[in-house]
């Protein structure tokens, strides 16, 4: 009687899954296949923050300026022109004539206001907004005193200030960013709480279809600001997709693009593997140190000197190899890919022997115990585990304190005291060094959970940074690192390479904004 | 008969609010901060602040409890905080997914332990045998994700028959239901093998036999009836727990179920979300029970006569 319940069963199931089933049709060959691990929780501009919300916004949306080809510099996108006042307190940018949503609306120098106001909105619960705080009325908007932004005026239809409180030479580059993105008005109204799954904006793709967890799918945006653009007629992005399984998915013709970098593991073999090495992507900024804070305020930690000798107590090619081969020594806090390295700093020689020595003479004897936090990443765990082994043997040794990121943040940033060690990784939002500095070694940084605090480090870092972009700001900047590898305030680990694996078919290129160019994307 | 059903619907309630309130506080208790794990670790504390507000983080755990179970009740679960989608439409959007992916993986389990089981209590020792028994082994040692990705690699890549993940159609449902079944089954097949061969030796059978019954009239009538009453009890655990999410199995093939949900939300802080999974899973655990208890009650006088 048993097999026959089987064979119900069976049946019942067969019935459930075709009714509800969506049969997947014909791929088109024109469609810019996407994949995704992660449910994109939102497209919304102002709301995303993560590696695939940025890209998936920058599907949809696009700001007043926008990288180069070469990532080089910053060039108009929705604004024609834009400049920025000798002082740095003033930006003025001028919309294209006739630039226009996908709807086909008109973009005016409002929609921009507007745009900027709603990111500062409390109940927008933009997590991104703070790079604009420097925006002349924002702390009374924010508070509610003011109705409106005070330091974005309206000129005319198509011109739009913004007026600072103080210089931000960086400011031009977070306009790029996903924050800086246009969001019309009517579509946040009519979309009312669900605007993060209804996105409509001006850039290259509109939505067509949202299915949470499945897929989202969008067709071209007649009304792109650039004629031609994008070549695809449209996209369908897959989510849920695990991305070892992508990676197969991309080698077996069935999708173009993964939103999730190569997987450690995965990368050897594509490397290695002359058929579809070239099709790995580095993605162009996404400018990254991995480093070990320590906290500066306790003994030995305090020490100069201590903290030299566990920068050459760290074997860092063999950190390298941990990562198959995908990372490169970091001398110091900022990566060789950004302006304002100081690209005559000498690699940190791995020398146990002269670490132990420091470490003696500093009077750290035998028997130092302390504690390392670290999240649950499994790159951070095999890079803390490494160097658990390479401080034991110059006789400090470690113990690894491994929690979830949220109990990690909730303590690194409520609990700073209570640290020793702690190792992780910083993204820079725009590749310019003041988005090292500030949050990460200024005294007071928001970021700086070692609590480093140099006062006549932060006098070099206000002089390099109040330079505007060009060689004085990259000399002066090159000059604060090495001050800042003088004091040794981490054990600078590596710069991790980052990479899209593409289809064969596909070329696209990597900004430093949005990670994808989703409009200079083609067919080879 | 209808006292018993009350009292047993009374009982599943308690257990529900029982749940849902160790739940909230386990919650409520976990280290970090959902407005935290929301702006990410590079948001100044004021923009923190300013969500903890918005989202009432603030108050304490019975204004928020109370707040909860209020809205709860009326069949509002909130928003989750990671994408501000209404929780209860999530979860009903997520359930038919994991409903077809349980009882697709329970099929399998269920056609291909209950033979392998029998077979291998009519003949112990059998090569069959030792087969189901390597095989439960192997099952239970295993990792799914593993079978689930070398499935993966085999059957949608080298030998592409099966899409390689995703979720729509039959044919994406195959593989992850084999390899929910393949652990599955040979679990069920050491049960009903277990259950039938102690039943075997029980007195019935004896008479059964001595009356001169055939042996697949034997096994049919009283040998079966009796050794799949354990396996009923089985299904109905399984099932919860199937229904309750299949992490791994939907993180690897990438299927938009329950578990996958509740592990999303779990990683993010995202309480109103958790609470809804777990309200969901335990609603599903409770009532299978129930629905396996009815069922004994169908099946076995005993248990009707104690009911009475």
């Amino acid at each position: 009687m048993l097999p026959r319940r089987g064979t119900f069963l069976f049946l019942l199931l067969i019935t459930v899954a075709m009714l509800s089933s969506v049969l997947v049709g014909a791929q088109e060959e024109n469609i810019l296949r996407i994949l995704s691990n992660a449910d994109i929780r939102t497209s919304d501009p102002h709301v995303a923050y993560e590696t695939e919300t940025w890209p998936t916004s920058a599907l949809f949306y696009i700001g007043l300026v926008r990288w180069n080809d070469d990532n080089t510099a910053l060039i108009p996108a929705l604004a024609e022109t834009y400049s920025v006042s000798d002082d740095g307190l003033v930006y003025t940018f001028t919309l294209r004539e006739g630039v226009k949503f996908s709807s086909g609306r008109d973009i005016t120098s409002a929609d921009v206001k507007w745009s900027f106001e709603r990111m500062f909105r409390p109940e927008t619960l933009s997590p991104t907004s703070y790079m604009f705080e420097a925006i002349a009325g924002v702390p009374a908007f924010i508070d509610g005193s003011a109705t409106e932004i005070s330091g974005i005026e309206i000129v005319d239809e198509r011109t739009v200030t913004f007026t600072l409180q103080f210089p931000v030479w960086s400011l031009i580059q977070r306009f790029a960013l996903p924050p800086g993105f246009i969001v019309p008005e009517e579509a946040v109204e009519a979309a009312g709480d669900n605007f993060a799954r209804m996105p409509m904006g001006a850039g290259p793709f509109m939505l067509e279809t949202w299915e949470s967890g499945v897929r989202i799918t969008g067709t071209r945006n007649p009304n792109y600001y650039e004629a031609g653009k994008p070549f695809f007629d449209g996209f369908e992005m897959q989510l849920g997709v695990e991305p070892s399984i992508g990676i197969l998915r991309i080698e077996g013709g069935e999708a173009d693009i993964a939103l999730d970098f190569v997987p450690n593991a995965e990368y050897p073999r594509i490397v290695a593997d002359a058929a579809i090495s070239a099709q790995l992507l580095p993605t162009a900024g996404f400018a990254n140190i991995d480093y070990m804070i320590f906290n500066t305020t306790i003994e030995p930690f305090d020490n100069p000197d201590v903290r030299r000798a566990m920068n050459i107590a760290v074997d860092r090619q063999r950190l390298v190899q941990i990562l198959n081969g995908r990372a490169l020594p970091a001398e110091g806090p900022i990566p060789s890919s950004v302006l304002g390295n100081n690209s005559t700093l000498t690699p940190w020689e791995y020398n146990p022997d002269e670490a132990r020595a420091l470490l003696e003479s500093a009077g750290v004897t035998e028997g130092l115990t302390v504690n390392m936090l670290v999240n649950t990443d499994p790159t951070n765990l095999s890079v803390a585990q490494v160097l658990v082994a390479d401080f034991a043997a110059v006789g400090v040794t470690v113990e690894l304190t491994s929690v979830d990121n949220a109990q990690f943040l909730d303590t690194v940033i409520n609990q700073p005291d209570t640290l020793e060690l702690v190792l992780t990784n910083w993204y820079l939002d725009y590749p310019d060094p003041s988005n090292v500095f500030e949050p990460l070694l200024q005294c007071g940084g928001s970021y700086n959970w070692g609590q480093f605090c140099s006062e006549s480090l932060d006098g070099l870092f206000a002089t390099a940074n109040s330079n505007p972009p060009g060689d004085a700001r990259w000399a002066a900047f090159s000059d604060v690192e090495a001050a800042i590898v003088e004091e040794a305030p981490w054990v600078f680990l590596q710069h991790q390479a980052n990479y899209y694996f593409t289809s064969s078919r596909l070329l696209i290129a990597s900004d430093p904004a949005t990670l994808l160019r989703w409009d200079a994307s083609t067919l080879r | 008969m209808t006292a018993y059903l009350l009292r047993r619907l009374v009982g599943a309630l308690v257990v529900i609010w029982g749940v849902a309130t160790i739940s909230f506080v386990l919650v409520f208790l976990m280290p970090g901060d959902a407005a935290r794990m929301y702006a990410g670790p590079r948001a100044p504390e004021a923009t923190v602040e300013r969500i903890r507000q918005e989202w009432g983080l603030n108050d304490s755990l019975p204004v928020q409890y109370v707040r909860f179970l209020g809205r709860a009740v009326q069949g509002d679960l909130g928003r989750s905080t990671r994408d501000g989608r209404p929780v209860l439409q999530a979860v009903i959007e997520r359930v038919p997914v994991t409903i077809q992916l349980a009882l697709a993986g329970l099929s399998v389990e269920l056609l291909l332990g209950i033979p392998l089981g029998i077979i291998a209590a009519l003949r112990p020792g059998s090569l069959i045998d030792q087969f189901t028994t390597v095989l439960s082994l192997v099952g239970v040692s295993i990792p799914q994700f593993a079978v689930g990705l070398v499935a993966l690699y085999l059957f949608g890549f080298v030998i592409p028959i099966f899409p390689l993940g995703g979720y729509g159609t039959i044919a994406h449902l195959i593989l992850p239901a084999l390899v929910l079944g393949f652990s599955g089954a040979a679990f069920y097949a050491r049960v009903l093998r277990s259950s039938i061969l102690e039943i075997a030796n029980e007195d019935y059978i004896r008479t059964a036999r001595a009356k001169g019954l055939g042996a697949r009239a034997i096994l049919n009538r009283h040998l079966l009836r009796n050794a799949l009453l354990p396996v009923v009890t089985l299904i109905g655990l399984d099932l919860a727990l199937l229904l309750g999410g299949v992490v791994v199995i939907e993180a690897v093939f990438g299927i938009p179920g329950i578990g996958l949900q509740a592990w999303t939300a779990i990683r993010n802080q995202d309480t109103p979300m958790i609470m809804g999974t777990v309200l969901f899973a335990s609603i599903a655990v409770v009532g299978l029970n129930l629905l396996i208890d009815l069922l004994y009650l169908a099946l076995d006088p005993r248990v009707r006569l104690n009911a009475a």
